[in-house]
């Protein structure tokens, strides 16, 4: 994992609500893939460096995975430590255009 | 009706700052490491504001360029220098494409003569 992204994490406090986190910024966030039609891809955790409109970009210990949003169950871990549960279709779409959806 | 539109307007540019702050923070902590990543978010950020019509906070105005509007690191794509005579200016230049855009610094310069202070942070 990139030493920036920890660092990043650890230090920076920017607060934001659960309720927020489909419309809100992925990149940075640490995630888990908790449910997946590939079984391959599930308990893959890692950092969210890129995301496109159907992919993450993940970057794992073993290096960068893209995942396909749809049809996956993610676990996202705000910087407050809080732990977000999201059905994976909810978040497909481009990265500036989610934050129109509300 | 109206209200509720007015509601979630407000939340959608609520949200627009937080992601544009969130983002560009991020670019410049990953930026020695990862400077094509941090580019990348820097055109984010700037999407996001152009989308939901919210500005970019004035502390990173200067860091894209005016010509091209990528964003701009200094040491990676851009170079700051400092002109201190007469009119005090930093000249920004943009190595992307070859812009120079100049930001004044006299009032910095006349509020650290006139309290007798150290300077303190950087020119933002």
């Amino acid at each position: 994992m990139i030493n920036a992204f920890e660092e990043f994490y650890r230090r920076v406090k920017i607060p934001r609500k659960p309720s927020d986190l489909i419309y809100h910024e992925l990149i940075g966030l640490k995630v888990e893939v908790e449910s997946s039609p590939d079984p391959d891809q599930v308990g893959l955790s890692g950092v969210v460096v890129d995301e496109t409109h159907h992919l993450l970009v993940l970057e794992t210990r073993r290096g960068r995975r893209l995942i396909p949003k749809s049809h996956r169950v993610f676990l996202f871990t705000l910087p407050s430590g809080r732990r977000v549960r999201v059905l994976g279709d909810k978040i497909v779409g481009r990265p500036e255009e989610r934050v129109k959806r509300i | 009706m109206r209200r509720a539109v007015r509601r979630s307007k407000q939340r959608e540019r609520r949200i627009a700052r937080e992601r544009i702050v969130w983002l560009l923070t991020l670019a410049d902590a990953v930026a020695p490491e990862r400077p094509d990543l941090a580019k990348r978010y820097g055109e984010l950020a700037r999407r996001i504001s152009l989308r939901a019509r919210v500005r970019i906070p004035r502390r990173w105005r200067w860091r894209y360029c005016r010509e091209c509007k990528s964003y701009l690191i200094p040491g990676v794509n851009a170079a700051v220098r400092t002109r201190p005579r007469r009119m005090p200016h930093l000249v920004i230049r943009c190595l992307e494409c070859g812009a120079i855009t100049r930001r004044p610094y006299l009032r910095e310069k006349r509020r650290k003569l006139r309290f007798k202070m150290p300077a303190e942070g950087r020119p933002e």
